[in-house]
């Protein structure tokens, strides 16, 4: 135990270094005479949050399962060091209030507090389930707090649960958990996600999954856990057997036998994992299915991380021709943990650069033909002839004939199903969890919801809105916003209901209030709670059905209904994946980087899908179907048209313009004269300055990304074009290298900067040069290089955004002033395979792009105050 | 061909101790073999158990997108790991016939090539190139002229180089098979010249993968390059 004891000292020194409110923790810990390795060592082996959301109920429920332990036979807390946790937990309970006084003062972001007393709703979830899965469970108790029971069974699947993860971590051994970044492998993380995932399913308050956790045999001990699940698993049948009694409250939480089974086997897993984590290997998946284990190869069907690979899919996931033809496209990710602390320190996306193509795996022999005739690349053009696209005149027909059959109430359903997920992009699984409001409903925390203006009001016109949640990024470090001077990011956006989807779902809503007699379904209960209007779990078998008999050729499947306004919008803004993605709540591999990169307002956004939708319902139009009943904005008019949504610290115009300024009023600033070492000290601070000056000039001017010497020398410009070369991300193969073109005035001012660089022959200061066209000067008048790690100590006090911040801001600001999304891609170097502007069928004008770029991007960059400066040569 | 080496507790039904029925190709057989059962026996997927006689209960699907994935991740080249895919599928497929089993097979890796960029060299560099071609063929044409006047003897200019040139500058025949076959339409230039309401348009012969005559381009050069072609002899009728 004192080798042990020691080895928690070790970790002291070096953890906690970037987690401030886990420092400040356990600072008061120590300051109170607790153990604060101790505390370190709990935090550490529970993976809590950097924000430690949730860490008074975590501590709480920690408590009960320790104590609940001993009861499971072959559970030793000694064996596991978590014996002497209590008295800490019990600090960190009984001194809630004065510990969240403390750790959150007034004056900070009061979500945070919040977050870290929270009783109500699980903080973890939508800020980190998936890096602190075992958080997000330990968290959680079952929703019926009057069933002893099921608290019972819950609190013991916890205990196992978190047996298991103390196990692991501990046979990883010591390890740099702060960085969160860090992995012992790829996929690690994954693998500690999904059974805790499973176990939340447990917890939920519908009675298939209330009767399979009764049924769990977690009383067994902590070997036979595991073979008693998957013995249980046999046993299915059981289970498909006892929730005959569906009731309404059933509907609200679809659930399906064949999820429990998949959730025990996903424990099961997990804890024989638990139980010999030296012997376990690490077991790939394909992308189905809950199994604990390493990292996944991904489908174009999941929706958690798309950049381990894609599929590219004949016709459609779902289609006729599903089970052949299909192309995976696998990336090899360099494991690179100081390349990726550095980007993620710029807040940047490490799979951007760690990630490099390698080979595609074909199913079959016609595929591999495809594959090395250019298939791939003609999919990633994203062209409106694909074969996996609905024609309008298909279109129109399917929805017409689902409009005739609206009188029988399943097809009533499916009709208000299949037109929710056309006018909002959204998946069977998005569509069902649809929650629809009415006037005082409180707004609720989900996805996707619709609020009716009149649901009691059978005469009444049909008019809603849509309440989107923005899609989050994968971002893995904490940043703060920069208050005042950062685009006001919100979590939801409202979009309009142009085609009146609300007749169809008021028909079906009044249908449930009306025959059904649904009690949730009443207004009276739908102003308290939102309801899921979409209640079976059978839509996946259902709608593809459906669907058949309308049109049984197997051509209109459920995946090209949902791509419709996702191909829609790109179509109409020229290739805006990123808006599209946002729209439709899509993580589409393409925009999976361009993401990083976009920060539209909302109410841009709400343009986008405007035009879309109003030119899609015209044409439906055409094909004979009238969708276009252009409805009254809802009461909702105003609401959700501020703020914007996607990437974060996006400066916004006035801060880069006021910084600009103060950077030039210090440049001008006249030295006062003084000592020798007060002139070096002004030398040397005048002179960062105009070189800051010059990089963010040449930065805004072609977004080069946040590299070491961001700039170029002016001899590598063409004088007579403006156009250079430049490589800021390449490895090696020239694949990355673009084409850029940089404006005269930054010319002006390169050449300005060049010239006074030459001035400091005298002063013993070198020349710019191919090599080092520029550079900051130290206190003691040396040159250092100008990179991310000397950029930002010099902009934290007054302009406190990563490096590249430029690339964000122009890429946001020219796009909603209407630059076509593929001069914005050419300037950002953002392509895949067959979006690349020079490749052999690529129709993009350099020539066309040079002149957009003199129309919009000079102008702005005039507005922004970016003009040239000289700095006098002084003696 | 060089000798394998095995892994020492390779059993005697080990599919790779005969490479030969293996119908690998001599590369697969030199290069690709040994890393390919160095890396088997470093990882120990259990398809490469199966296949090295260690163990014995067949491979599933999930086996399989097992290795598949492990080589991607273990493995940084492609090339690499597309060579040693083939080779598994090649042994996979030997076992499944010798055990009469059906079995599923890795998956048919495809690295399709990476386009060139054509900014790989410095574009300033390339332009200021650009310029001095355009200074040279100016210099070219009035040299020629001069030459004509006065009758000298042969210069540059008085070659087919002009036209080359301009072809490439301003014609826009940037690829070298269309300029060879620009250059191999000159002994029978009237057979591939034609003029057409006021246009002149030359056919071109171009070979696909060394077979020639695969393809006819018509070309219709720009003003320059048509006055400098039927300037040359073969073009003047």
């Amino acid at each position: 135990m004192a080798a042990s004891r020691q080895s928690r000292n070790r970790n002291t020194k070096s953890a906690a270094g970037n987690q401030p409110f886990i420092a400040q923790l356990l600072a008061m810990a120590k300051a109170a005479g607790q153990d604060d390795s101790l505390l370190r060592e709990i935090l550490w082996r529970i993976q809590a949050h950097p924000e430690l959301a949730g860490l008074i109920y975590i501590c709480r429920h920690l408590r009960e399962i320790l104590a609940l332990a001993p009861e499971i036979p072959g559970f030793s807390l000694a064996a596991l060091e978590m014996d002497d946790w209590d008295p800490v937990l019990s600090w960190i309970l009984t001194k809630k209030t004065s510990l969240a006084e403390g750790l959150f003062p007034k004056g900070r972001d009061s979500r945070l507090k919040d977050n870290f007393l929270q009783s109500a709703k699980n903080p973890i979830l939508g800020i980190g389930a998936k890096r602190h899965g075992l958080c997000c469970l330990l968290w959680a108790s079952h929703p019926r707090l009057s069933d002893a029971g099921l608290q019972r069974n819950s609190c013991l699947l916890q205990a196992h649960i978190l047996r298991a993860h103390v196990a692991i971590l501990r046979h990883l051994g010591p390890h740099e958990i702060w960085d969160l970044e860090q992995e012992p492998y790829p996929g690690f993380r994954d693998s500690l996600y999904l059974p805790t995932l499973a176990a939340r399913r447990f917890l939920r308050r519908s009675s298939v999954w209330s009767y399979a956790l009764l049924g769990l045999p977690v009383h067994s001990g902590v070997d036979e856990l595991p073979n008693e699940l998957r013995r249980k698993e046999t046993e299915s049948a059981t289970v498909a057997a006892a929730p005959q009694a569906e009731t309404l409250e059933n509907l609200d939480h679809p659930v399906s036998t064949r999820n429990v089974s998949r959730a025990r086997t996903s424990i099961a897993g997990f804890l024989e994992w638990g139980c010999a984590p030296e012997s376990h290997s690490k077991r790939t998946h394909d992308g189905h299915g809950l199994g604990g284990g390493g990292e996944w190869i991904r489908g174009e069907g999941d929706k958690e991380d798309c950049k381990t690979g894609t599929t590219t899919y004949f016709g459609d996931a779902d289609g006729v021709h599903r089970h052949a033809g299909n192309l995976q496209h696998t990336f090899h990710r360099r494991f690179d943990p100081g390349t990726s602390r550095q980007l993620l320190a710029s807040d940047m996306d490490p799979n951007e650069y760690l990630l490099t193509p390698s080979v595609s795996l074909a199913d079959d022999a016609a595929a591999a033909a495809f594959a090395n005739a250019g298939w791939a690349e003609k999919t990633n053009q994203m062209l409106p002839w694909s074969y996996s696209l609905l024609s309008t005149f298909e279109l129109a027909h399917i929805l017409r004939e689902i409009a005739d059959r609206r009188q029988r109430p399943e097809d009533m359903e499916l009709h208000a199903m299949v037109q929710t997920m056309l006018w909002t992009g959204s998946s069977v699984e998005q569509a069902m969890a649809l929650l629809v409001c009415v006037k005082g409903t409180p707004a609720p925390d989900c996805d996707l919801s619709f609020s009716i203006q009149a649901a009691t009001n059978a005469n009444s016109t049909a008019s809603g809105a849509w309440r989107v949640r923005a899609l989050a990024l994968p971002y893995r470090t904490l940043q703060q916003p920069v208050t005042g001077k950062d685009r006001e990011r919100t979590d939801y956006f409202v979009l309009p209901d142009l085609t009146a989807v609300s007749d169809s779902i008021q028909l079906w809503l009044r249908y449930l209030r009306e025959v059904v007699k649904a009690p949730a379904a009443q207004t009276a209960a739908m102003r308290r709670q939102p309801f899921r209007i979409f209640g079976n779990d059978d839509y996946e078998t259902r709608l593809p059905a459906f669907l058949r008999a309308i049109d049984s050729s197997g051509r209109i499947t459920v995946s090209k209904i949902q791509r419709t306004l996702f191909q829609q919008i790109v179509e109409r803004t020229g290739g805006d994946l990123a808006s599209a993605a946002l729209l439709t709540r899509t993580d589409h591999y393409l925009a999976s980087v361009r993401r990083f990169y976009a920060t539209p307002g909302v109410i841009h956004l709400q343009n986008i899908y405007r035009d879309a939708v109003g030119n899609l319902a015209a044409k439906l139009a055409q094909g004979g179907y009238p969708a276009t009943q252009a409805c009254p904005v809802s009461r909702e008019k105003n609401a959700g048209c501020s703020g914007a949504v996607g990437s974060r610290l996006c400066p916004t115009r006035h801060a880069v313009q006021s910084a600009l300024a103060w950077l030039r009023s210090k440049i001008r600033k006249k030295p006062a004269p003084g000592t020798d070492e007060g002139f070096l000290t002004e030398f040397v601070r005048r002179h960062n300055k105009y070189t800051l000056y010059c990089v963010w000039s040449f930065g805004l001017a072609v977004g080069v990304r946040g590299i070491r010497t961001p700039y170029l020398h002016s001899p590598a410009i063409d004088p007579d074009s403006g156009f250079a070369t430049i490589s800021d991300k390449d490895s090696g193969s020239g694949y990355h290298l673009r084409l850029i073109w940089v404006p005269p005035k930054v010319r002006q001012q390169m050449q300005l900067y060049e010239a006074y660089l030459s001035s400091l022959k005298n002063r013993g200061l070198p020349p710019a040069r191919r090599k080092q066209p520029c550079y900051f000067l130290d206190d003691e008048g040396n040159p250092v290089p100008v990179q991310p790690a000397t950029i930002l100590p010099m902009t934290r006090q007054f302009f406190p955004f990563p490096t590249n911040f430029a690339r964000r801001f122009i890429r946001t600001e020219l796009l909603e002033l209407g630059v076509a999304p593929e001069i914005m891609d050419a300037w950002m170097g953002h392509w895949w395979r067959g979006e690349e502007p020079w490749g052999r069928y690529s129709t993009f004008s350099y020539a066309k792009y040079r002149e957009v770029l003199q129309d919009t991007l000079v102008p702005f960059l005039d507005e922004l105050g970016l003009q040239p400066i000289a700095l006098e040569t002084w003696p | 061909m060089s000798r394998i080496e095995l892994p020492a507790t390779a059993s005697a039904e080990n599919i790779f101790a005969r490479p030969g029925v293996l119908d690998l190709t001599p590369r697969q057989n030199t290069v690709v073999l040994g890393p390919l059962l160095e890396f088997l026996a470093k990882h120990h997927p259990h398809v490469g158990q199966v296949l090295l006689g260690i163990a014995d209960k067949p491979w599933d699907r999930n086996d399989i997108r097992q290795l598949e994935s492990l080589l991607v991740r273990e493995i940084e080249d492609p090339a690499i790991v597309r060579d040693s895919l083939r080779v598994l599928r090649k042994a996979t497929a030997f076992y499944m016939l010798r055990e009469r089993r059906k079995l599923p097979l890795p998956r048919i890796p495809v690295l399709p090539a990476e386009p060139k960029n054509p900014f790989r060299n410095p574009v300033q560099r390339e332009l200021q190139r650009y310029a001095v071609w355009k200074a040279t063929l100016k210099k070219w044409i009035w040299e020629g002229d001069a030459a004509g006047k006065s009758e000298k003897g042969a210069t540059p200019a008085g070659s087919i180089a002009p036209l080359i040139v301009s072809a490439i500058l301003h014609g826009g025949l940037v690829n070298m098979a269309s300029v060879l076959a620009l250059v191999r339409a000159f002994p029978d230039l009237n057979r591939h010249v034609a003029l057409t309401d006021g246009r002149l348009h030359l056919d071109l012969s171009l070979s696909w993968r060394g077979i020639p005559d695969m393809e006819t381009r018509r070309w219709q050069p720009d003003a320059l390059t048509a006055v400098l072609l039927l300037r040359t002899p073969g073009g003047r009728g």
